[in-house]
Formats: structure tokens, C-alpha cells, sequence
């Protein structure tokens, strides 16, 4: 146990170091309830931009719209692709994103980064119209961490990507 | 509410026993308080391929431990589970990526206690075949998570890299 407030007994001055030690320890609960209650998590979106996905290349997805953020996790003037990790945790991270390839045999790969690098993936087929879904992973991130969001498909021409969000939630302190 | 701290008067002494009360709320409070935001979680992780057979769900054995702060996951005596520490509502996540290849259909999946409780189907065009699944489920302390695999390319292929995850989102009795 953290704290050991000691035990008062009837007739006896109450030891100022008693109320120094209760008042410290609910001074310590508030700022940990206000953390643990208000976890940081952050949405952001490309609605309307249509940035292109070239041919054999990745597009990290340049984010334009801030639609949520509690811990100034996103600056897309600065870091227009990515979110950062505003401590260490564990992190849930989903990318969503649509693109119309507009043939069959084809496929829509998209991952979710970390610094750069994958940490998970999903390949939709092109049956018809609209190719796209959701990728999602679990990771531990340190604070300063980035997220990003890649798309890349095999067809032999440029397409635009239609619609596409990022959400970054916090769900663990480690 | 489990503690009930007297209402005290103007002009009465207050009794010790308000005092011990009040002092014995905060030591527990302080033990609470202080792994609040610190859930349950195991993060499992493989990098090295794992073979698996035409058309057989398979559990993924996993390498690596990115995370585990409640004794959930051990890779070197059990690397396909995770395991609920307590009762409550957890999110699982799965991720598996075959070695490039024309896969067919890609299954992946999270059973809890060899139950399948929520798969994802890819079907592979061409280049890797790679999915994520995801769930939210209540689970009692003990039940036992895997990640599954399930292809039908028609032989064996190799899975290259794979992610499983496991957080304790809500407490419940």
C-alpha cells in the first residue's frame, strides 16, 4: 500500500502529519482520477481531399480534419500523416479507409504504422465498386511514438482515395 | 458504497473512530487509485514464419511478448494464449499476413476457450493475403484466448507475421 495514514485514538491531539498525509493522498487521487478518466484519443480524417495512391507505391494518408483530439495529439500543420502517442500505454489504433479500384482482381492493401513501420495489415479483393474496410491492432507505444495509416493497390493507373480516418485511443497505462 | 463516513456537527468533538474512518477509505483508495489506469493487457507477436495446413483452423504460435503487465501470456511454455485474468469485457485483436502467394480465402479468427467467437474473411487477389479481426467480449478469469488461421490455397503455406492482443476494458463481477 502507498499511503499508511495512522491510527487516531479518542483523547489524544490529532498529529498534524495525520491530515498532511489524507491531504496529500486526495490531492494525489485527483490528478490520477482526471487521468485515468479522460484518456487521450484522437480522430482524424481526409473527407473530400482524394489524395492519389500512385502505381507501386505507398500513400501515407495526409490527414486534413481534426474531428477529435483531448490531448493535442495531432498537429497536421506540422505532421500532416501522422498522431503521436502522448504517453506510454497501450494503444488501440483503426484505420478506415475506400477507394473504388473499378475492377475485379484487384486488391487494396492497408496498414497501420508505427514510426514508419507496419504493424498490421489488410488486403481487400475487388469484387465490384468500392474496395475498403477497417484495419485495427492492439500495440504499446512509448510517448512520442507516431501513428500512420498506408494504402497501396495493383492496379496499373493512380486512384483517388475517396474517404479514409485514423482513430487513436489510449487504453491502458503501462 | 462500502464506506460510510459519519456527518459531523458544529460543537461536537468528533470521535476517533470518524478519524480511522476516513484514514482507512483513503488507504484503500490510494491501492485503487494507483492501478486505475493500468488494465490487464498481453500483446503477442511473431515475425518468423509458422506453417499452416490446407483448410484447418490453426491456432498461431506466438514468439514475442510486446506487452503483458497481469501474467496473462507466456510464449515459452503456451505461445498460442492469452488468458483473462479476472472477470470482466475485454477487446481482442488478431492480425495474421501469409507469405505472398495466391491464398484463396484467408480466415482469421479469436476463439475464446476453442469457441470461435468473431473471424474475418479475405479472399486473396493477388501479392500477400493479410487481415485483422476484432472483438469485444465478456469473459470470466481463466477462459483462454487464441488467433486462428484458416486458408484453403489447396497446401500448406507459411504465415509470415502475426499480432495478437488482449485488454481488460470494464471490470464486472
Amino acid at each position: 500500500m502507498a499511503v499508511d495514514i495512522p491510527t487516531v485514538t479518542n483523547g489524544q491531539p490529532l498529529d498534524p502529519r495525520w491530515c498532511r498525509l489524507v491531504g496529500a493522498a486526495l490531492e494525489r487521487h485527483d490528478a490520477t482520477l482526471a487521468q485515468a478518466v479522460y484518456r487521450p484519443a484522437t480522430s482524424v480524417s481526409n473527407w473530400g481531399g482524394f489524395p492519389s495512391i500512385p502505381v507501386g507505391a505507398e500513400l501515407v494518408i495526409p490527414w486534413i480534419t481534426v474531428d477529435h483530439d483531448n490531448a493535442a495529439a495531432a498537429d497536421l500543420a506540422a505532421y500532416p500523416t501522422t498522431v503521436r502517442a502522448v504517453r506510454v500505454g497501450v494503444f488501440l489504433v483503426i484505420g478506415w479507409a475506400v477507394a473504388e479500384l473499378g475492377a475485379t482482381g484487384l486488391s487494396l492493401a492497408m496498414s497501420v504504422k508505427r514510426n514508419g513501420a507496419d504493424i498490421v495489415a489488410n488486403d481487400f479483393a475487388d469484387t465490384s465498386g468500392w474496395e475498403g474496410g477497417a484495419v485495427y491492432a492492439l500495440l504499446k507505444a512509448n510517448a512520442g511514438d507516431r501513428f500512420s495509416v498506408g494504402l497501396a493497390h495493383d492496379k496499373t493507373s493512380a486512384v483517388s482515395l475517396t474517404y479514409s480516418r485514423m482513430d487513436v485511443a489510449l487504453v491502458s497505462e503501462v | 458504497m462500502a464506506v460510510v463516513i459519519p456527518d459531523v456537527l458544529h460543537g461536537l468533538a468528533l470521535d476517533a473512530s470518524w478519524y480511522n474512518l476516513v484514514g482507512n477509505a483513503v488507504e484503500a483508495h490510494d491501492a485503487a487509485i494507483a492501478s486505475l489506469g493500468v488494465r490487464p493487457a498481453a500483446i503477442l507477436t511473431r515475425s518468423t514464419t509458422q506453417s499452416i495446413p490446407n483448410a484447418t483452423e490453426t491456432p498461431i504460435q506466438f514468439t514475442g511478448e510486446e506487452h503483458d503487465n497481469a501474467n496473462m501470456a507466456n510464449v515459452a511454455t503456451s505461445n498460442t494464449n492469452i488468458v483473462c485474468p479476472r472477470n470482466g469485457v475485454y477487446l481482442a485483436t488478431g492480425f495474421a499476413a501469409m507469405v505472398a502467394t495466391t491464398v484463396g480465402q484467408l480466415i482469421v479468427s479469436l476463439a475464446l476457450n476453442g469457441s470461435m467467437i468473431s473471424q474475418s474473411e479475405y479472399q486473396e487477389t493477388s501479392g500477400q493475403d493479410a487481415g485483422t479481426v476484432a472483438v469485444v467480449r465478456y469473459c470470466t478469469a481463466g477462459q483462454i484466448w487464441t488467433a486462428r488461421v484458416h486458408h484453403e490455397n489447396g497446401a500448406a503455406i507459411n504465415l509470415s507475421v502475426a499480432r495478437f492482443g488482449v485488454v481488460l476494458l470494464s471490470e464486472m463481477s
